[in-house]
């Protein structure tokens, strides 16, 4: 073993690291949080910088303990967790929100919106009336995390409807809206989870799928598609939720500096992602199909 | 040159041999600057810089980041001496995966090395979705030397798919199984002499599927084992102890 080896090893784990030295008392408040985001993503790159926010402008009596790469299970289980009070938040990315409340999904109807200033008008009028459903069903909303719109990535050129009806295409099992719009559309449809939507491309099982940008390169799809079509289908969110009791159990003062600091870090977030998924169609696939010229364009392969 | 980086790892005092770095990184700059199209010596430049930035990377990240940009650099310059594996180096991901046709064995350490720095160069940008997107090259790279030499670097390569498929939960495309397959493998292939290995299980694996049991018991295993007998393993060794010590300390943090 050379000595680079040796720190290379070491580089490996102060990479990841986790560890954080916390200067407050060990008698703080602490809301544990549970994420799927990996570790050094920019989902808990926001978390802690809330946590860091929080302890500074409580003197450390208010802290989050974060537990990213899904540790504590799945959003279903983290809901679990938290109704028994095992957790006290979660960092959830669309399947949590609409468990917990339904109406949430109108949000993601295919072609409701357009683009990110339509949605921020939304939300923005919106805000009372989701933050009061989720307070009714006992979770504190911290904020909003962007997901993204979702675009189809294919083997195959994607035109339109006629050309999807042709083949292959995935569907999230147990997701009602895809399956209702495939049925209208007469799209035969291949249930699978996500974790194996992989190796469903890899194995002809599906040649279309859908995802927003971002999602296509963390779980790898984008290696074994071709072709990406610009059109916006939905639009896909998360959010930042608190369970009301514990949230409770905080100083006054120190929840309305949790919501703002949380609000702040979430857009801030949101605005990251954005830029996240904005352009990384080169990153994905060196093919594009543009909608408005309705023709195949070559794009720059991605770069190193 | 190689008996430096042998003469360091067999060294067991860690400060003495980061402080000592720079002056080597440096001796190696003057001869790229002679000979920069040296293979020898680029690879030697990716291995050494890669190694320094680890080493930095907790106390100044930022300078780390450049550090590894510098040795993906050198290291992809390295690969792309080769006439065949240069275009593909830019290709999208497909055709990229077809670079193992034209490589040979005497490839594995040029190999080994530009992996090394690309991936721990994308470790440093996570957040960066175009340096994600290159992350299934670095494993194809990383498949390969483990088929042409499983045994390479002490296992190396194991050890960082075992890193990789614990990064992600199973929800979006982790694998635990794999995960644990090459941890362990790293430890048999080892004759469990290196310690490395067992730390990297705990911190990954073990955190990954939330096992404190397990955790503790590999860390606690690590701090038991002496340095070993295995002298190119010292410096390696006393690394892995310090940090076993502080990821149990961490555990109350995580778990």
């Amino acid at each position: 073993m050379t000595f680079s080896k040796v720190l290379w090893f070491v580089s490996v784990i102060l990479m990841y690291s986790t560890c954080i030295f916390h200067p407050y008392p060990l008698d703080a408040q602490t809301l544990k949080v549970a994420s799927l985001a990996p570790d050094g993503s920019s989902w808990i790159k926001a978390l802690r910088a809330v946590d860091q926010q929080i302890q500074d402008q409580t003197n450390g009596v208010v802290k989050l303990k974060i537990y990213p790469g899904g540790v504590q299970g799945d959003e279903k289980v983290v809901l679990r967790k938290m109704r028994i009070g095992q957790l006290q938040g979660g960092g959830f990315a669309g399947q949590g929100i609409s468990q917990i409340f339904p109406d949430i999904l109108a949000l993601q109807i295919p072609f409701l919106f357009n683009d990110y200033n339509e949605i921020d008008y939304i939300l923005e009028h919106m805000d009372a009336f989701y933050k009061e459903a989720y307070a009714a069903r006992g979770f504190v909303h911290l904020g909003w995390t962007d997901i993204g719109f979702v675009h189809i990535l294919s083997k195959v050129p994607i035109r339109g409807v006629d050309d999807i009806r042709q083949h292959k295409v995935w569907r999230l099992e147990e997701e009602p809206i895809t399956d209702m719009l495939f049925s209208l559309a007469q799209v035969t449809s291949v249930p699978l989870t996500i974790p194996d939507v992989l190796l469903g491309l890899q194995t002809n099982l599906v040649d279309v799928v859908y995802a927003p940008p971002a999602a296509a390169i963390v779980l790898q799809w984008f290696t074994r598609v071709q072709y990406i079509n610009k059109l916006p289908i939905n639009y896909t969110l998360g959010a930042l939720l608190v369970d009301a009791k514990s949230f409770s159990q905080l100083a006054p003062d120190h929840q309305v500096l949790l919501r703002q600091i949380a609000a702040k870090e979430m857009r801030a977030l949101s605005l990251t992602t954005r830029r996240e998924n904005e352009g990384r169609f080169m990153s994905c696939s060196p093919m594009v199909y543009n909608r408005s010229k309705r023709v195949l364009r070559n794009c720059k392969r991605s770069q190193i | 040159m190689n008996d430096m980086a042998v003469a360091t790892s067999k060294h067991d005092d860690i400060a003495l041999v980061s402080q000592s770095a720079p002056t080597f990184l440096l001796l190696l700059e003057g001869l790229l600057e002679a000979n920069p199209t040296d293979s020898r010596l680029l690879i030697a430049a990716a291995e050494a810089y890669t190694s320094y930035a680890a080493l930095i990377e907790l106390d100044d990240p930022d300078r780390a980041k450049k550090i590894y940009a510098r040795a993906k650099g050198y290291g992809l310059q390295a690969l792309g001496k080769k006439k065949k594996v240069a275009p593909l180096l830019n290709a999208p991901f497909e055709e990229f995966s077809t670079i193992t046709n034209h490589l040979s064995r005497n490839d594995i350490k040029c190999v080994f090395w530009a992996a090394s720095s690309w991936g721990a160069w994308i470790s440093t940008h996570l957040e960066s979705m175009d340096a994600l997107a290159q992350l299934p090259k670095v494993i194809v790279l990383m498949e390969w030397v483990i088929e042409m030499d499983e045994t390479f670097q002490f296992a190396s390569p194991h050890l960082f798919l075992g890193v990789y498929h614990a990064a992600l939960p199973p929800m979006l495309g982790g694998n635990p199984e794999k995960s644990l397959y090459h941890f362990d493998r790293t430890i048999e292939l080892t004759n469990g002499q290196a310690l490395m290995p067992q730390v990297l299980k705990a911190q990954y694996y073990a955190r990954q599927i939330f096992d404190r049991k397990l955790h503790d018991s590999l860390l606690l295993e690590v701090l038991e084992q002496p340095i070993g007998n295995i002298p190119e393993l010292t410096l390696q060794n006393e690394i892995a102890k310090k940090m076993a010590e502080k990821l149990i300390e961490g555990g109350n943090d995580f778990f």
